[in-house]
């Protein structure tokens, strides 16, 4: 296991932490009614949900033979065959033969410029057709799997024989049905094709992107965890103590916001890449280095990027500090540190996840531009940055190779729109200034 | 309200100074000067003499924090972090690694970066506002409810992907714009272009969001039920009412971009060719050239604080609340 | 005599509908021209959306019921077109609202914002709107319109600013005028001055006033006649003033019921002091706040501190609990070091929102008693059922009790320290006369049991006469009289006293 899989392997686990402990309450409940309101942020979730099943997936690496310096994870031994034949150069997608013209040597001897087979194309090719049926028939077969599942896991943990399922869950799992039966189709058809097409070097562009669902999860959510415990304390104390301890980190975070942010990662990059060479006893194969480095990565755009959180937290604490819980609770003579855990930090939760849920997808796309200044993820790892970096070249090519940019764009806009549109629903579910607005109006208005 | 300037304008000091003695660190943890001096003659097997040349000819043979050789106070003079700062505080930026006079390099790039910065800033906000005032107006429609999905969605998608689609349909296949590269002087126009209306296109998603909320929020407000019960006209509520309060939250929004005037848009400038202020810091930090590295830091910080301070002034003077206490505490 | 306002069978829905009942049900009003209806209720009585409904001003998501009609003037004002609608809104109906300072454009001038309420209904001369304002502005008492035009909304002073609203209501001669509770932000002095004003353009221009409010005191003064509602439904109509000795509803009954006298309570006997405190002074900047109060606390007896907004009588209290620092003079006790709890005015404001009842208490058990948790929690029950709550309410949170039960479980925190002295920050201004009455006799039980001394800050005669066994007046931070309730309530020497108790009858 790398590094980073612990990672987000431990942050897959607090998540579900959270929302179980959430789904006990009355108020956690209420603040799921509002989220799966509208169709879309159900979509976006079951997406999401997706996408974080897949990362972890990709984040259980099973120790190889070091012959060939191979780590696979699950999800690369889970990939059909097919998809792992490299072709020698560029093919479209669904093509059969390859893209570019060679010369070659034809039955009688003289020379050709054709259009070569490609490798992963036999006498017999099963149409689209078939190919998709049997990927429905997988689909709903796997859906039926995964929805007896959970309905009997539900019976179990409620002893309840009579289920009611509300819209919401429902149409959940409509759009897992759909998804499902989606990836089944794609998974016959790749047995046999490549689906997106393949590069330069031949890698089947399909396993190429999937492969950075991870990557750019890691870094979305990696990162903001980093900066959380920075930005919390020195938010929390900033508010609360004022005096010099307030000018103090104010003075910090004015400080760290003036240097431009992609000079700050630049350097941490830099310095990275130095003590990398320096110890290369630290990590034994190519990935684990390569994962060291996306590891650090994700420290350093947290360190330089907790200003805005700290901010948002000084700001929410001056609030809370002159309600009067705060002065009862000083008045009970209780200690500091506990006001400040149990009083103050409870009632700015809610900027904290909210401002996960938007640098998320921040993230997701920082990554691609730092790939083309040069100081993001390491160049065999694989990364949408990566991919629209080199694709950029292939768009001056004559014919134009497209395939690669818009698998790229595509899963990457798909991860980011969910992320977008679950971080407004819980936005809209967690901020209590919208909703004590709507109960002031309703309390003004009776 | 002098006095609050003047504290104001004090307290800038020791951020100049911490900002610089970071970036100081931080560089010099990278490479020291031994390393600088390596990579910049460049060849495989430089004698110690050589590097102590150079290192004489750009000033880095001084001791970095502190020089044991001076006594009492000169021991943190005589150092070459305040030598540096010195000359940066006279804006003399000296010369980079490679022999180039930075300031006049500046000078120079400092215009084709204006050029692309400011029309986008300026057009971008035009339309962003435009745009959310009108979903606002239709707030509750099918109309808001449209606008406000496609808003996201434009939100969703990479920079990158609007400069690449951008430039392969309008400027390879409709050549309706050249692809990239710069001309001096008044035919610049035509170059800047294609990298304005694309970088008011990416802004659009998350622009128009961030203006419709913060209408949104003004409509909630007292006086828009007073200004309703007085029997006006939505439009003239938005236009006269709404618009001139909600400019004041919008100008901390702004004053985030100010930034960008200077350092330009990386990205655009590089994809773009345009020489500017932003590729010339790119190329720097690619080649590890400190000396351009800290001047353009230490210009970026300045750009950042003079828009702390607009922003501060410009709150005086939109909200007649703070212009009559005297300044914001 | 044709009425000038005719409500028919109104309802008003919410949706989407948390409690799946109209927030105001079949109401019938009429209001004659030049008559002044006074609209009563507490909280949740829906008197507020009813006005609004008159003005098409309800909150998104209220929707007027079908069969609903609203009439004025002859006009129905419901399912007109927007331009239509709005032509009579600012001219022959306005609107004042309660809290002046949020209803003015705060970057604008007045003068701009009244201009505005004229010229959207009339084109005339600009000369001619200016004229017209100056002339409504001398009509309600701001006597140099030329500088106050000129000034913004937060420069004025709030009954300056809510005569202002009101001279921009008055601008076009409006037949109907909606007043949503207009007095209630405003001290006791100032209310009275706004009601006169009120009252006197009633009479002069033969305006119909519809005051929306929850205090009886205003409906005595100012109405013609009432109307009580409850959960949304017209529960009685009356006429001023048979209507105090002759409502028959029930609910009715009990509002007046509730009402607080002026009659002092009967003196307990003397005890021991248990805090004395001497020439306390607070400064801000250059502002002194408070000046050289000296006063005794004694075991079982309660000293009310009444004064307006700003006179210095929270800061009192502040010093007093210790969350404000003493700038001049000092306290003194005779015995051991008092142990000091305070009860806040906002009931909103006092509870952890995040923390469940139960923990809220056995967090202060804890921490004085070092208690094991399980037997925290029972005793936080035992408490809960001493201040009159269900045990079972340990599993709730804030969110899900109203105003008075916040205060109860707010006095139940409070009472697990076991203090001498409690603090009463207006414990009771913020909640409903009903529940008011059975609050303070709460406290006055608990006092008796537990032997507290009761320091009572509030600016409400009526609680003072219920709960106090000395009074300090305080204005402008200073104590302008001093004396034992009963004396003070029969005999105020100072004119300021005088007109706090004009007010409250």
């Amino acid at each position: 296991m790398l590094v980073s899989d612990y990672f987000i392997w431990g942050f897959a686990l607090l998540v579900a932490a959270i929302i179980w402990r959430q789904t006990r309450t009355e108020i956690g409940k209420n603040r799921w009614v509002i989220i799966s309101q509208k169709k879309s942020s159900i979509i976006a979730m079951v997406l999401l949900v997706f996408f974080m099943g897949i990362t972890l997936l990709d984040s259980i690496h099973i120790h190889a033979d070091s012959i060939n310096q191979d780590f696979p994870s699950l999800l690369d031994l889970a990939f059909p065959k097919a998809a792992q034949i490299t072709e020698t150069s560029y093919s479209a997608p669904l093509a059969t033969h390859s893209y570019q013209a060679e010369v070659m040597l034809t039955k009688d001897g003289s020379f050709q410029s054709s259009f070569p087979a490609l490798k992963i194309t036999h006498t017999q090719m099963p149409s689209l057709l078939i190919l998709s049926l049997k990927g429905i028939a997988w689909g709903l077969l796997s859906f039926a799997l995964l929805f007896c599942v959970s309905l009997l896991s539900r019976c179990a943990i409620t002893r309840q024989w009579h289920l009611s399922y509300s819209d919401a869950w429902r149409f959940s799992a409509l759009v897992t049905g759909i998804l499902l039966i989606i990836g089944a189709i794609i998974y016959q058809i790749a047995k046999h094709y490549h689906v997106l097409g393949t590069d330069q070097v031949g890698q089947d562009i399909l396993v190429q992107t999937i492969k950075s669902i991870r990557t750019g999860v890691i870094i979305g959510t990696l990162s903001t965890l980093s900066m959380l415990p920075l930005a919390v304390v020195f938010g929390l104390l900033a508010g609360y103590c004022r005096g010099w301890v307030d000018d103090v980190i104010q003075y910090l975070y004015t400080t760290l916001s003036a240097i431009p942010g992609v000079l700050l990662i630049s350097a941490g990059i830099l310095v990275m890449q130095s003590q990398l060479q320096h110890h290369p006893d630290w990590f034994h194969t190519l990935a684990e280095r390569a994962d060291i480095r996306l590891v650090g990565l994700c420290l350093i755009l947290g360190l330089s990027s907790w200003a805005n959180l700290c901010r948002l937290i000084r700001a929410e604490t001056l609030k809370i500090k002159s309600l009067d819980y705060i002065a009862a609770a000083q008045l009970l003579k209780l200690p500091f540190w506990r006001i400040l855990a149990r009083h103050v930090l409870p009632n700015c939760l809610h900027l904290v996840l909210i401002t996960i849920a938007l640098d998320f997808s921040g993230l997701v796309l920082a990554e691609a531009v730092l790939s083309y200044v040069g100081v993001g993820v390491d160049p065999t790892t694989a990364s949408w940055g990566n991919m629209i970096n080199t694709a950029r070249l292939e768009m001056a090519r004559e014919p134009i190779v497209w395939w690669p940019l818009l698998a790229a764009m595509i899963v990457m806009f798909l991860l980011v729109l969910s992320a977008n549109i679950f971080s407004d629903a819980l936005r809209d579910a967690l901020d209590p200034r919208m909703r004590s607005s709507n109960l002031a109006n309703k309390e003004k208005a009776s | 309200m002098i006095r609050y300037w003047i504290r104001k304008l004090l307290s800038i000091i020791p951020i100049i100074i911490g900002v610089n003695l970071i970036t100081f660190v931080l560089f010099f943890m990278v490479n020291t000067p031994n390393d600088m001096a390596r990579h910049q003659l460049g060849e495989k097997h430089v004698t110690q003499e050589a590097i102590d040349v150079w290192k004489h000819e750009h000033g880095y043979d001084l001791p970095l924090l502190r020089n044991p050789k001076e006594t009492g106070f000169k021991q943190y003079t005589n150092t070459l972090f305040v030598k540096q700062n010195l000359s940066l505080l006279r804006f003399d930026f000296g010369q980079s690694d490679q022999g180039r006079s930075i300031g006049q390099a500046i000078a120079t790039r400092m215009w084709p970066s204006l050029a692309l910065a400011i029309p986008s800033l300026l057009i971008g906000l035009a339309v962003n506002i435009t745009l959310a005032l009108c979903l606002t107006l239709f707030h509750h429609s099918w109309f808001d409810r449209f606008g406000t999905t496609i808003c996201v969605s434009l939100m969703s998608i990479s920079s990158l992907f609007y400069i690449i689609f951008g430039q392969y349909v309008f400027a390879k296949l409709l050549k309706w714009a050249p692809l990239s590269g710069y001309e001096s002087g008044w035919q610049a126009w035509r170059f800047l272009l294609l990298p304005i209306a694309i970088a008011v296109l990416s802004g659009i998603g998350s622009g128009v969001r961030w203006y419709r909320s913060l209408f949104l929020e003004e409509i909630s407000k007292d006086y828009v039920r007073t200004a309703r019960a007085k029997g006006i006209s939505d439009w003239r509520i938005l236009s006269r009412h709404v618009l001139p309060n909600a400019f004041i939250p919008i100008l901390t929004g702004i004053v985030v971009l100010i930034p960008m005037l200077f350092m330009g848009s990386l990205i655009m400038e590089s994809f773009f060719g345009i020489p500017g202020l932003g590729s010339y810091t790119i190329d720097a930090i690619a080649q590890q050239d400190f000396a351009i590295v800290r001047s353009m830091v230490y210009l970026g910080t300045l750009t950042y604080i003079v828009g702390l301070l607009l922003t501060d002034f410009s709150y005086a003077l939109a909200d007649p609340r703070v212009r009559l206490a005297g300044g914001k505490d | 005599m044709t009425s000038l306002l005719n409500i028919a069978n109104l309802s008003i829905r919410f949706n989407p509908d948390v409690n799946q009942t109209d927030a105001v049900c079949d109401l019938d009003l009429t209001v004659a021209p030049g008559e002044c209806v006074a609209l009563v209720g507490e909280s949740g009585s829906g008197k507020t959306l009813t006005g609004l409904s008159i003005m098409q001003l309800l909150p998104p998501g209220a929707h007027v019921g079908t069969h609903s009609n609203l009439m004025l003037n002859d006009i129905p004002l419901l399912n007109l077109k927007q331009k239509t609608m709005r032509s009579h809104l600012g001219k022959e109906v306005a609107m004042i609202f309660q809290d002046a300072l949020s209803a003015f454009n705060p970057i604008q001038t007045l003068k701009k914002q009244l201009l505005e309420m004229r010229r959207a209904h009339y084109r005339e001369s600009k000369h001619k709107s200016l004229r017209i304002i100056k002339e409504r502005c001398l009509e309600v008492g701001l006597n140099n319109p030329d500088d106050i035009l000129t000034k913004y909304p937060h420069e004025l002073s709030g009954g300056m600013r809510q005569r202002a609203m009101i001279a921009m209501a008055l601008v076009n001669d409006p037949l109907l005028l909606i007043a949503d509770e207009p007095t209630t932000a405003l001290d006791t002095l100032l209310q009275q001055q706004i009601i006169d004003l009120l009252k006197q353009c009633q009479e002069q221009r033969r305006c119909a006033i519809l005051f929306i409010t929850h205090d009886f005191h205003v409906v005595k003064r100012m109405a013609n006649r009432v109307a009580v509602m409850q959960h949304g439904k017209l529960v009685e109509t009356g006429n001023i003033p048979a209507f105090f000795h002759t409502a028959s509803h029930p609910y009715s009954k009990h509002l007046l019921s509730s009402l607080l006298t002026l009659s002092p309570k009967e003196s307990t006997d003397a005890s021991d002091c248990v805090l004395s405190a001497h020439q306390l002074s607070k400064r801000f900047g250059n502002h002194l706040a408070c000046d050289s109060i000296s006063f005794n606390l004694y075991r079982s007896k309660t000293l009310a501190l009444i004064g307006e907004s700003g006179s210095g009588k929270t800061s009192v209290a502040r010093m007093v609990a210790g969350l404000s620092t003493i700038d001049d003079g000092n306290m003194c006790w005779p015995n051991t070091t008092p142990s000091i709890q305070m009860i806040f005015q906002d009931p909103y404001g006092s509870l952890n929102p995040r923390m469940t009842i139960g923990h809220i208490l056995a967090e202060t058990l804890r921490q004085h008693q070092d208690l094991k948790r399980s037997l925290a929690f029972e005793q936080a029950k035992q408490h809960l059922l001493e201040v009159g709550l269900p045990s079972d309410f340990v599993w709730r949170y804030p969110h899900e009790l109203s105003g008075g039960q916040r205060q109860r479980v707010a006095i139940a925190r409070a009472l697990t320290t076991r203090p001498d002295i409690l603090i009463l920050d207006e414990p009771t201004s913020a909640l409903d006369v009903t529940i008011q009455k059975h609050l303070l006799h709460l406290l006055k039980d608990l006092q008796k049991q537990y032997h507290m001394a009761y320091l009572l800050i509030t600016h409400d005669m009526g609680v003072v006469a219920d709960m106090a066994d000395d009074v300090m007046v305080i204005r402008h931070g200073q104590c302008v009289e001093s004396n034992t309730a009963k004396l003070l309530l029969t005999q105020p020497t100072h004119a300021y006293t005088q007109s706090l108790l004009n007010h409250a009858i």
